[in-house]
């Protein structure tokens, strides 16, 4: 596509026209078959050196100078800008830039471009014919073929050449074809259902292009989704249309921040790179960086170390004389190319001081050790505090009372992991800060919060900050700049480029990603449940302990809401929650999908299984009779007793028990055998969010909806589910509404993308808006149509009375006055409720319910471009909570201890289904999550040098496209009245269907309690078969 | 330890010779630091962390001659080390009973590894040890200890180590020897052929190399001889079904005559530093007729010896259990295979 800019045309919106033009055509105006080349001479200046030689790349020959060490990948994107192909890995293992070498799929970041002269090479934008999507795209399209779509260039690329040589290839084929193709967001069975679908489509030319069909249908058999039994839903929610940016994800367009600066359009051009000094111990003093070798290198542009690095809130800065995890960034250079940026890293003399390195979590507590951070080794709210003083403590009713009053009294001990996102594409920044005005292009959810964020740790004011980030590959937390305890690279760029004058791009390495960015934390807890002999709990007792590693980051946040994990989802008169994040010298513990509810749930649902055992009760009955329902007190979080809104806490039950046959369930002494099969389940709440959102829905004088987001794009579709709302509200068609999102100097402010929030609380805001505008139409169409405005309906782009007159839209919007008052809209039933202020810890009961500046300024600005503006604006409501309950069937082999999962089941209360596809892609994804931390996924430190054993993917075992078995999906819904049309958050429950419910299928199928994660082959084993001597004293 | 933010190579020669004779002279010109690219899918790794820095890279990639299979004299089969494994993997002459060869190479890594590792690199892999390509000082390495040992060893060696713990990576080993095949090897003294299983060192004999070329020498062919009424069969566990690399393997070559075995070459991957063949399993097997019994006693012998560690104890169940597959999958080809040809 050629693309030429406006001064208000965001990419996205532009990729959005064209794939609505796409849509209604089957075709695509110019199409990007040829690529706006960087060169004449190309862009990098590693390329500038090297051999002539002539690359074939989708049938055009291209001259070029290259080293003999530079790859096929960096050829592509950055000589070529042809971006389509994804910097994922970059080590070979997870496919994103999987391109065709003569027909078969290769990846471009383990082949030297030298090794690709005289073959042809194929990417993403060579797909496309005459200004036709391949049938590929067009079902990747439709079907929901991606979520955060990065990896969705290298997947069509392998299924290509499998269509080629089996045109009409079961599910199982597809899945060998596509296994080289990791998707973290564990999209496989849509994508699937799209390589299915689009060999339909070839073998039958005859059939227009998504033309009869439903959108979308996943229909491998590795995926079933079912009906739920929903409330009637007001027409043209829950549709099955495409997301907004599914066209750009498909056809290489959508530009990742990794993707900047290498297009002639891009805003930022020729950024230098920079490479981070990293701590290669556990615990050191950096006492002195000497750089003077890396300056006789031409390229190199400086340097920048801890003592430049301004002091800002919190136990971490951006760079750390003290390294206190291994990976802990200290210093970092600046080079006009990637190759002399590592020379540089390379020739730095770095002299240490070591530290006595301390990585057990419950040492350093028993200890109360200050060597880490000498306040202690508590990470507490307001910094380090002493080991008496837990992160986080919840107490109510009286304990001793409820387990005097127990029958009996179940304890036990429970670990998990660190666990890493491993997101498709590593985090990247290139940040410019010239003049005291600071841009920066980040992979980031939270791009509001990143401002904020930054501008304390920077000391510039907010309002000089613009974050961007349009397309995102992967979240899952990881990628959520929401504290100053974050790694802050992103400030390290902007240092270096006030330092040299320059943009400045800084971009992580797979290892990088995994191991020095921040883990879930791995927890260790001891729980004790009291019930009474006919299953009620009486008292829960729990002792949380979490290593955060070096910094506090989210560590006490995560403790905090660990414990509502472990005490919310159950009515219980008594309990005491003591949780302590503790500073240890391994992995950074962060923000990752679920924020310590994963590790909670398991050690509850878990501890759950043992109390049934106990009892000799169904472990299905023990939660019927325990769980919440609706109108029962949320005892936890920012209000204390809030009434829950509507939950389906028990129908998720039913409905899962009945799915997977739970009718079948026997206890463990009934099994025998070599292969025993076990089912195991679990049920647990979680919240719809925090904090507050703003929203903004202006008509243009042209009589055009437009709906700037201040919601991140990580891939969950919540931007096309809110529009699906405003469209639903404003009685248009999703398709005319432009929505954009991904720019704080373009979109409503907005608070974070985390916490299972965005469709509902930005949502939320979103609807109100969407109810301001409309109700300000009515208004002004009331007189002209002579009716009250009550009587007034909106449909079509128009206002229509009763009687059969009606306006446009746009005939409104030329005639309005500009609004004076820029109160928002809300409900105040159900959308003021108290407001954490996380900086002081404040709980305001009351907020005083006012736009953010930034919104503020917006809608001045837009007002004066004339039309309409809606405002709206939503506090989070702490009573609405999504419930899901997940059912595990295994088979466990005894002698072995391999563990086959041979179904999951999963059902979801969401409240209100909005965007169905987008729902079900969350659940599928989620799950797949969870499984890869049930069963494998951990991030190993050696017990001496504690520096990270296993950071790869293949070391970690992400769940590949074989690796996972049948999930059911059963979305209920419970609508809550806080929530747009009932809709509840989603993004985060799915990934604790699988932990607890396979460690209680295994229990059930072998009698053996598992209690620490993961049920990979080692650990199940040892646990069938305890190990009976120590040969530790042999002499190695 | 290596810079975590490194991941391109830094700069080197490559060198595309025009025949083999050239790449080996080439080679001989730069004795100490050259190494020999084929499909990259182990080298390119080693080059992009800056675990390997050599001078000059000979890449062997086009070398005319080296791909594909060609019938031998004798009835057998030799497959050139430039054969890529996605060509083994489809390759119908490797049916019936070279199956066990023909399903190794589709287990390995994933389609695109497939489109370009070869024959030759798979065999010759350096070790994955996490600890040994992390640039610790362990043993392998040049150091004291196996950091593996005191540290974590899930994936490491229940067999024959010694001090290092090392396994061998490759899938394609274990069926190439149990099917009891020969390499042919390039060098500045001419030609030479050796027993596959001859072509590794174990940890008692060099720790600083999996495989026993000599600088200069090129792995150029493996050639596998005919045997009557043979059947053979590949099973691997790994902790993925892709990309990954075996936990436990096991290959089984069988001859059979009249449901009786004449020989059965039983070789185990991913438990030892060198492809681990079970003599004992095979003694028990010869002249037998094999039933489920005899099967479960074989694969007890064939781990005899194995000698865990505290994290590694379940390899020796899963390679028995693989052990008893092989040997079932062999078995139950009905049909007298086809011929190599």
């Amino acid at each position: 596509m050629s693309t030429k800019r406006h001064s208000d045309d965001s990419p996205a919106s532009q990729v959005r026209r064209a794939f609505l033009r796409d849509t209604a055509t089957a075709t695509v105006g110019a199409g990007l078959a040829v690529p706006e080349l960087l060169t004449g001479a190309q862009a990098s200046p590693a390329a500038e050196q090297g051999n002539p030689v002539q690359l074939t790349v989708n049938g055009k020959r291209y001259p070029l100078r290259v080293p003999d060490h530079r790859t096929l990948l960096l050829v592509l994107r950055e000589d070529l800008g042809l971006t389509g192909t994804k910097k994922g890995c970059n080590r070979g293992q997870c496919g994103a830039c999987t391109v065709l070498l003569d027909g078969d799929p290769v990846y471009a970041c383990m082949l030297l471009a030298a090794d690709a002269v005289g073959h042809e090479v194929v990417t993403i934008e060579g797909l496309e014919r005459d200004g036709r999507l391949h049938p590929l795209q067009q079902a990747f399209i439709e079907r929901m073929g991606s979520q955060c779509g990065h990896c969705t260039p290298g997947m069509i690329l392998s299924a290509t050449a499998l269509l080629r040589d089996t045109p009409d290839p079961t599910p199982e084929q597809v899945r060998e074809a596509l296994s080289g193709n990791l998707c973290r967001c564990g999209n496989y069975g849509n994508e699937i259902a799209a390589v299915l679908d689009a060999a339909r489509r070839m073998s039958n030319p005859w059939q227009p292009a998504g033309a009869t069909e439903p959108v979308h249908a996943p229909r491998s058999p590795a995926v079933r989704v079912h009906k739920s039994d929903r409330p009637p839903a007001p027409p043209g929610l829950d549709a099955r249309l495409p997301s907004l940016d599914a066209y750009a994800k498909a056809t290489g367009r959508a530009r990742y921040t990794g993707d900047l600066g290498l297009h002639r359009d891009d805003e930022v051009r020729r950024p230098l790179i920079a490479k981070l000094l990293r701590c290669p111990y556990p615990h050191a003093e950096a006492l002195r960086v000497d750089d003077r070798l890396a300056r006789e290198l031409p390229g190199y542009r400086g340097l920048l170390t801890w003592d430049e690095v301004p002091e800002s809130p919190g136990d971490r800065r951006c760079l750390n004389r003290v390294a206190r995890y291994v990976g802990d960034a200290v210093a970092a250079v600046a080079a006009e190319d990637q190759y002399t940026a590592q020379e540089s890293l390379q020739r730095l003399q770095v002299e240490w001081r070591h530290l006595p390195a301390h990585p057990d979590p419950q040492a350093n507590l028993e200890r109360d050790l200050r060597a880490i951070h000498s306040g202690g080794p508590v990470a507490g709210f307001a910094g380090p505090q002493p080991a008496g003083q837990p992160s986080m403590e919840f107490v109510q009713g009286d304990l001793e009372a409820g387990l005097a009053g127990a029958d009996l009294i179940v304890e036990g001990r429970y670990e998990t992991p660190a666990h890493c996102h491993a997101p498709s594409e590593p985090h990247c920044c290139i940040a410019d800060l010239r003049d005291g005005k600071l841009t920066v292009w980040d992979s980031q959810q939270s791009i509001f919060h990143a401002r904020e964020v930054l501008s304390r740790v920077l000391h510039l004011a907010p309002e000089s900050i613009r974050v961007v980030c349009e397309y995102l590959g992967g979240g899952f937390g990881g990628k959520c700049l929401d504290t100053p305890g974050k790694t802050l690279y992103q400030a390290v760029a902007a240092l270096l480029s006030a330092k040299t004058g320059r943009p400045v791009r800084l971009e992580y390495t797979l290892e990088e990603a995994l191991a020095a960015e921040d883990v879930r934390h791995p927890f260790i807890f001891e729980i004790r449940a009291g019930v009474t002999n006919d299953g009620r709990l009486t008292a829960l007792d729990c002792r949380a302990i979490a290593a955060t590693g070096g910094y506090a980051s989210s560590g006490p946040a995560v403790v905090s809401v660990a414990g509502e994990g472990i005490i919310d989802t159950y009515n219980c008169p008594a309990y005491r929650y003591r949780g302590y994040a503790v500073y240890t010298n391994g992995p950074v513990g962060g923000e990752f999908r679920g924020f310590g509810h994963p590790q909670a749930v398991f050690a509850r649902e878990r501890h759950m299984d043992a109390v049934a055992a106990r009892l000799g009760l169904d472990p299905l009955e023990l939660r019927r009779r325990n769980s919440k329902r609706t109108g029962d007190l949320v005892t936890l979080g920012v209000a204390k007793d809030v009434p829950l809104q509507a939950i389906a806490a028990h129908r998720c039950m039913e409905q899962g028990a009945k799915a997977i046959g739970w009718d079948r369930w026997l206890p463990p002494g009934a099994k025998s055998g070599r292969l025993r099969r076990g089912l195991g389940m679990r049920v647990s709440q979680e919240h719809s969010g925090r904090n507050d959102s703003d929203a903004l829905a202006w008509l243009d004088r042209q009589g055009r909806v437009h709906l700037p987001l201040g919601v991140g794009n990580l891939g969950t579709h919540a931007a096309t589910g809110i529009a699906v709302m405003v469209a639903q509200v404003l009685g248009l068609p999703v398709e005319a509404i432009d929505t954009r999102w991904g720019d704080t100097e373009r979109v409503a402010w907005d608070f974070v993308t985390d916490a299972s929030r965005s469709v509902h609380c930005t949502g939320k805001a979103a609807y109100n808006a969407a109810l301001d505008l409309a109700g300000q139409l009515k208004a002004l169409a009331a007189p002209i149509l002579g009716e009250p405005a009550a009587r007034l309906t909106l449909a079509a782009g128009r206002v229509s009375a009763p009687g059969g007159g009606s306006v446009s839209l746009r005939r409104l919007a030329a005639d309005a006055l500009p609004r004076g008052d820029l109160t928002p809209r809300y409900d105040p039933q159900t959308d003021r409720n108290p407001l954490l202020d996380e900086n002081t810890g404040i709980i305001t009961a009351a907020p005083p319910m006012r736009l953010h500046s930034a919104t503020e300024r917006l809608a001045r600005a837009l007002l004066r471009r004339g039309g309409l503006v809606g405002l709206g604006y939503y506090v989070f409501h702490p009573g609405v909570q999504p419930w899901g309950a997940s059912f595990a069937e295994v088979e466990v082999d005894m002698e072995t201890g391999q563990v086959e999962v041979l179904q999951l089941v999963c059902a979801h209360d969401i409240g209100r289904v909005i965007y169905r596809p987008g729902a079900e892609a969350q659940v599928l994804g989620g799950t797949i999550m969870g499984l890869g931390y049930a069963q494998r996924e951990v991030l190993h430190s050696d017990p001496r040098d504690l520096a990270p054993v296993n950071p790869t993917l293949y070391g970690l075992g992400i769940p590949g496209m074989l690796d996972y078995p049948l999930i059911h999906s059963i979305l209920v819904e419970a609508p809550a009245e806080s929530g747009p049309f009932g809709a509840k958050g989603l993004g985060e429950n799915p990934m604790w269907n699988a932990a607890a419910a396979i460690g209680n299928a295994i229990y059930n199928a072998t009698g053996t309690a598992i209690d620490r994660l993961p049920y990979d082959w080692a650990n199940v084993y040892a646990a069938l078969h305890p190990r009976r001597s120590s040969r530790l004293s042999v002499d190695n | 330890m290596q810079h975590m933010a490194i991941d391109e190579p830094r700069a080197f020669r490559l060198l595309a010779p025009e025949d083999l004779a050239q790449a080996i002279r080439w080679a001989g010109a730069d004795p100490h630091n050259h190494v020999f690219l084929a499909g990259g899918g182990d080298l390119m790794e080693q080059l992009k962390t800056q675990w390997r820095n050599p001078f000059t890279i000979i890449d062997l990639k086009r070398l005319p001659g080296l791909r594909g299979l060609q019938p031998t004299a004798e009835g057998g089969l030799r497959i050139g080390a430039l054969t890529r494994l996605a060509e083994l993997a489809r390759e119908p002459r490797l049916d019936g009973e070279l199956a066990a060869l023909r399903d190794a190479a589709g287990r390995v890594a994933t389609p695109q590894i497939r489109n370009l590792a070869t024959l030759g690199g798979n065999l010759l892999q350096d070790s994955r040890c996490s600890y040994y390509r992390s640039g610790r000082q362990c043993l392998r390495a040049g150091g004291d200890l196996c950091d593996a040992y005191y540290g974590f060893h899930q994936e490491h060696a229940i067999l024959g180590a010694s001090r290092c713990y090392t396994v061998t990576p490759s899938d394609l080993t274990p069926a190439l020897v149990a099917l009891d095949a020969r390499v042919l090897v390039q060098g500045p003294e001419g030609a030479r052929d050796l027993p596959l299983e001859q072509l590794f060192s174990a940890t008692d004999q060099d720790l600083r190399r999996m495989h026993r070329l000599a600088p200069g020498e090129v792995l150029t062919a493996v050639e596998i001889r005919p045997r009557p009424g043979r059947r053979s069969a590949f099973v691997k566990y790994a902790a993925r079904k892709s990309w990954d690399f075996a936990l436990a393997s096991a290959a089984v070559a069988l001859e059979l005559k009249q449901h009786r075995v004449v020989d059965a070459r039983i070789v185990l991957g991913g438990v030892a530093a060198v492809p681990w063949l079970c003599p004992a399993a095979r003694e028990l097997l010869r002249g037998r007729e094999p039933d489920a019994q005899t099967i479960d006693h074989a694969a007890d012998l064939a781990l005899v010896g194995a000698d865990p560690l505290p994290g590694n104890r379940y390899k020796v169940p899963l390679a028995r259990k693989a052990v008893a597959e092989a040997l079932r999958r062999s078995l139950a080809l009905s049909a007298a295979p086809p011929s190599l040809l």
